[in-house]
């Protein structure tokens, strides 16, 4: 069985139909991206599976291990080890990171059994597991995003994932806005948190964060489809000859 | 009771026969059971109208203006005391500009519909002489400018200005309206404006009475889906002046942007209130407006954004940034909101400071002398509604003013 | 996420609507000279006082029903209130273990334990049950420093020069309608004094309940903080559930002499009436403080969160030079509840400072008004205020409204005002159920941070309290 099965599915969002039939397969301990011009759906296909209520599934199944994941609530996905890293990260003002990580891991230990941490305990945790995304802890104490820069949110989310060590990861154009050095951190963060048990898949417009985090399949969306997919080869092909080729090819 | 006395004055002598008598009886009612506003009168509560009070206002007979100065390159409309002066306008043959007539269709549809609880608006509707009649079916490119003038007179004279603003759907124009005059008068001023579906209205309104004056205008505004309103409005004249700015935006996706300026000094009472009424979705009000009171005045500002149900999507800002320069003058400010449904987006501040010491000291630093340095960064604060005045000479001549 | 699951997590049943069994002594429905007399005479208060309430009634007979809030309520009767009622005394109390069991059990029942060994920990108590004080805790170790904590009857039995003094110095009995209407014909309230250099050891509060059907409750509190004394004063409130409206028009009155503080919070939880808008408090109160001597500093925090009908403006007269005036709210109005609340800073002295921080939640068909007055005098030179109003709206048919009043007359003050209205966003929600975290955890969390910078100046108990009574887990934000 594998991790997440995603046969034919298709979405809208306001009535506009913006995937088209997409199918994809990923496993245990593989990196995934997927690729595609901006309109190509690929941040669609991100939220719809990780259940966004601005978009309705409209065709297709998502099995995740198995099960029905279109059956589960989002916070359910988040619990059974689904992961979305945002593209835009929303700004939470009043709360504090630091509270919300901690009901975050606490509900997500609580539904897989585990222990949960009081303030002291957590604490600790999250100083140690902040390391990954070099951040500083003084963003611990600020509400939720609100004021950080674009690389502070980015970190913030890989954060998260280092805290709720999902199965599978969907890292939402995690490079945009980032610069060479924060990018590096990120993807250094990514590749820690990488393990023969999870799978991460990038959802991305440039071929550069590959070169930090290289993966085993690159698929290229265009117009709600997956029309090709290659190994790492394929996305320094991208970037020489550009969407049109594949395209042309599709 | 000199509200009431007041009352009586101004509806003493006989309304105007005309084809509009009915409308002039049914204002006379109205504005007797309104009454004039009294100290519990709550939107009149900072504002002393002791000195309109104090006053035997005659009806203003005919007047003679001495030469008048226009804009270069406007269209012009001239009253004066309330009367339409052919000698001085410059009207487009095409017609957009005129005297309200009789035969105007539009005179049924949106002459004189609104403000049926603003007493002074009644009393215009009772008295007014002439009335001037803006309507454009597409472009104007020449601004238009709408002048009333009042005469100097001997004894107090009250009179009544007012007009009529119809954009068509799609149609665009620029309109500056304008008060001036000299010696002790009262003009009670009216202005109504419609902007069908996707006109657009650059207004700019410039209330430079003389110092003596006393002016009470009320300017109505209603907007149509995917109309944009835009106005400017200075308050610069008069020792007691009071506009109270009402917009409605009826339809969708209105857009509407609220600039407003009052300097007041020596023993000025100057009073803006406005009211912006969201009653359409997806509407955005964006409103800015400043005050600066020298000398021994008093300047309020007084603005209630309201959003009511089924207005969702709404976007408002509203600011309120005063500037306090003498100890013996006074500001009141007052930003509120109503808000009744969920789905906005509603930001309002305001702020009383003086001038920054720092600046003031930069630019000593740099040579200036102290009544320079001021005078420059107090024009840098009106600047930023002055400038956006589309036409040149106009921000010219008001910046002559207000450095003065 | 839809409003009206918002709406269902935000509906929490009123907890404290149950009525004691208790026989009760009530003086005849209805408001007159003799009914004043009576009252006066039940509590065998001296002459003085009974010319207070007289003349304070003569006043209010030519006085009108406020009318300018953004309330509505049908006329009110005042002839149809009782004015007094007290739990009948089987004879003269000689210790607590002599108060009516069922009202011990009352008050346990509302988290309120009497015996002071089972009170939290460092907080005396007044208690105050319809129009009577029952008990005052900790009131022996209090007198140790000086401070004098007790029911208004027994201080003006005990110490009349200082009621006299101070009472009605702050709210005058003119003030309005229905501070006019307290002074004739209020019944209990605390009395605290703190002398010249203490800072009193432990929190004190009153903890008020309206239990008989058809009385009002007219209370008066009265706080002194003399020369660099200090206090933090808590008030709560509890009331069963009738299908009338009853009316509470409570007076508080502060002073704070040079260098005094007084902190005052208010967690308000006075039965609301049922979802249809039956029953319910009428809560129209009137609190101020003076800070009357040089470096003095009041501070306002208030969690409002019952009552039909709130209108309370709870207000400082900044007189003292460098005095500090400070008001922190959050009002929360679901189904048909309608609160008009804010408050007055009045700067009068020099370099007076002084904070408004509030918070308005409106759900179901509720109007929420926040009304607030900033008045810099002529002579208030150097003066500051800074205020932050922010609306948080749960589904469409409710209101959020803010109705502020800056009036500056000293240039050399500056005045900063903010408002903003926000809703509990679709994206937020995703983001917390992207993470694992359910919609009621969720909302709570949100609620409580956007009411942090309200909650952090509560005494923790009360932060506690507040955070419960807002239908939240304290999960995380507040600390």
């Amino acid at each position: 069985m594998k991790l997440l099965e995603v046969r034919g599915l298709k979405a809208s969002v306001g009535g506009v139909s913006i995937l088209k039939g997409v199918d994809l397969e990923i496993d245990r301990g593989e990196v995934h991206a997927i690729m595609g011009l901006n309109g190509s759906g690929k941040s669609t296909l991100s939220k719809v599976l990780a259940g966004h209520p601005a978009y309705t599934v409209t065709g297709g199944e998502v099995l995740f291990e198995g099960k029905n994941l279109f059956e589960l609530e989002p916070e359910e996905r988040a619990r059974a080890g689904l992961f979305l890293a945002f593209q835009y990260p929303v700004e939470v003002p009043g709360v504090s990171n630091s509270a919300f990580l901690r009901l975050a891991y606490n509900t997500v230990q609580a539904s897989r059994g585990g222990e949960e941490l009081d303030p002291l305990e957590f604490d600790d945790l999250v100083r140690e597991k902040i390391k990954v995304v070099e951040m500083d802890p003084a963003f611990l104490e600020r509400s939720v995003n609100e004021g950080f820069s674009g690389g502070e949110k980015k970190r913030n989310e890989i954060l998260q994932m280092a805290l709720l060590e999902p199965k599978v990861a969907i890292l939402d154009e995690t490079d945009s806005g980032l610069d060479i050095d924060a990018l590096r951190i990120v993807a250094n963060g990514v590749n820690s948190l990488k393990s023969a048990d999870n799978a991460i898949v990038m959802v991305t417009h440039y071929q550069r964060l590959l070169n930090y985090i290289v993966p085993d399949y690159v698929h290229v969306m265009d117009s709600g489809r997956i029309v090709k997919t290659g190994d790492k080869g394929l996305a320094l092909e991208l970037e020489e000859r550009g969407y049109e080729w594949v395209r042309a090819a599709a | 009771m000199k509200d009431a006395a007041c009352l009586t004055r101004l509806l003493g002598n006989p309304a105007k026969e005309d084809a509009f008598s009915p409308l002039r009886e049914e204002a006379e009612a109205r504005a007797k059971a309104l009454a004039l506003p009294g100290a519990r009168h709550e939107s009149w509560r900072l504002t002393d109208l002791a000195y309109l009070y104090g006053q035997d206002f005659e009806p203003a007979a005919p007047g003679v203006a001495p030469g008048i100065e226009g804009i270069r390159g406007t269209w012009r409309i001239v009253f004066v005391d309330g009367r339409y002066s052919k000698e001085h306008s410059v009207l487009p043959e095409s017609g957009e500009v005129s005297p309200l007539g009789l035969e105007d269709p539009a005179l049924h549809d949106y002459f004189g519909r609104g403000m049926k609880d603003e007493v002074f608006a009644q009393l215009n509707l009772r008295n007014f002489e002439d009335c001037a009649f803006v309507r454009v079916k597409n472009d104007v490119k020449q601004p238009i400018h709408v002048l009333f003038v009042s005469t100097k007179r001997d004894a107090p004279a009250a009179y009544y200005s007012r007009m009529l603003v119809l954009l068509e759907d799609n149609a665009n124009a620029t309109l500056i309206e304008e008060y001036r005059g000299e010696g002790h008068y009262f003009c009670n001023a009216v202005t109504e404006v419609m902007l069908k579906k996707h006109a657009n209205l650059r207004h700019v309104r410039v209330q430079r009475e003389g110092n003596d004056a006393v002016h009470v205008g009320n300017t109505e505004v209603n907007l149509e889906q995917g109309s944009h309103y835009d106005s400017t409005s200075v308050s610069l004249g008069g020792r007691l002046s009071r506009h109270s700015l009402h917009l409605a935006h009826h339809g969708e996706r209105v857009d509407a942007r609220l600039d407003g300026l009052t300097l007041t000094d020596a023993r000025q009472i100057a009073d803006v209130h406005t009211r912006v009424d969201h009653l359409a979705p997806n509407c955005r009000t964006v409103q800015r407006q400043k005050c600066i009171a020298d000398g021994a005045s008093a300047a309020v500002f007084s603005g209630n954004i309201v959003v009511h149900e089924g207005a969702s999507g709404t976007d408002t800002k509203q600011e309120s940034r005063n500037l306090l320069l003498s100890g013996r003058a006074k500001i009141d400010a007052q930003p509120q909101l109503e808000i009744l449904n969920d789905d906005v987006s509603c930001r309002h501040g305001a702020t009383v400071g003086q001038l920054d010491p720092e600046e003031l000291f930069y630019l000593k630093s740099r040579g200036l002398d102290e009544a320079a340095a001021r005078k420059l960064l107090i024009y840098a604060f009106a600047a930023e509604i002055v400038d956006r005045i589309p036409v040149r000479e106009l921000v010219e001549s008001l910046k002559q003013r207000s450095l003065s | 996420m839809s409003s009206s699951t918002l709406q269902h997590l935000v509906n929490q049943p009123y907890q404290h609507g149950f009525v004691t069994e208790i026989e009760t002594e009530v003086v005849p429905k209805g408001l007159s000279e003799e009914v004043i007399r009576l009252i006066s005479e039940k509590k065998n208060e001296p002459e003085w006082l009974l010319e207070f309430r007289l003349s304070s009634y003569r006043h209010w007979l030519t006085m009108e029903d406020p009318s300018w809030a953004k309330v509505n309520h049908p006329p009110i009767d005042f002839q149809e209130i009782i004015y007094f009622a007290q739990p009948k005394p089987k004879k003269e109390l000689a210790s607590l273990d002599e108060v009516d069991p069922e009202l011990l059990r009352t008050f346990e029942k509302l988290g309120v334990p009497l015996h002071e060994q089972k009170i939290m920990a460092g907080v005396a108590v007044d208690v105050i049950f319809d129009s009577v004080s029952v008990t005052t805790t900790y009131k022996a170790k209090l007198a140790e420093v000086g401070i004098i904590f007790c029911s208004l009857s027994e201080a003006v039995k005990d110490h009349p020069e200082l009621v006299k003094q101070y009472l009605g110095s702050v709210v005058p009995p003119s003030d309005n309608f229905y501070a006019a209407l307290n002074s004739a014909v209020f019944t209990e309230g605390s009395f605290c004094f703190i002398p010249k250099g203490v800072k009193c050891p432990m929190d004190l509060s009153t903890y008020f309940r309206i239990n008989t059907e058809g009385s009002g409750q007219f209370e008066r509190t009265l706080i002194i903080a003399e020369e660099g004394a200090s206090v933090s004063y808590l008030e709560g409130c509890t009331a069963p559930q009738f299908d009338t409206n009853q009316l509470h028009a409570a007076v508080v009155e502060l002073v704070a002499l040079d260098n005094a503080d007084i902190k005052y919070s208010t967690v308000q939880n006075w039965y609301a009436g049922d979802e249809n808008g039956v029953g319910g408090i009428y809560n129209f109160v009137t609190k101020r403080g003076l800070c009357k001597g040089v470096n003095a500093r009041i501070s306002w925090t208030q969690v409002e969160t019952g009552s039909a009908i709130t209108w309370k403006y709870p207000s400082c007269v900044l007189l003292g030079d460098n005095s500090v005036g400070e008001f922190y709210s959050v009002a929360l109005t679901n189904h048909l509840q309608q609160a008009d609340t804010g408050t007055k800073m009045v700067h009068i002295g020099r370099n007076t400072k002084s904070t408004i921080v509030s918070k308005g939640i409106s759900a179901g068909r509720s109007s929420n008004s926040y009304r607030g007055l900033v008045k810099i005098g002529a002579r208030a030179t150097g003066s500051r205020n800074y205020s932050q109003c922010d609306s948080m709206l749960i589904g469409d048919k409710c209101s959020a409204n803010t109705y502020p009043t800056v009036e500056v007359q000293n240039e050399s003050s500056i005045v900063e005002h903010e408002a903003s209205t926000s809703r509990i966003g679709e994206d937020q929600m995703f983001l917390f159920a992207s993470r694992g975290i359910g919609q009621e955890e969720a909302v709570s969390m949100i609620i409580n941070g956007f009411c942090r910078d309200v909650f952090m100046h509560l005494p923790l108990e009360f932060a506690v309290e507040a955070t419960k009574l807002l239908g939240l887990k304290l999960e995380g934000s507040v600390g």
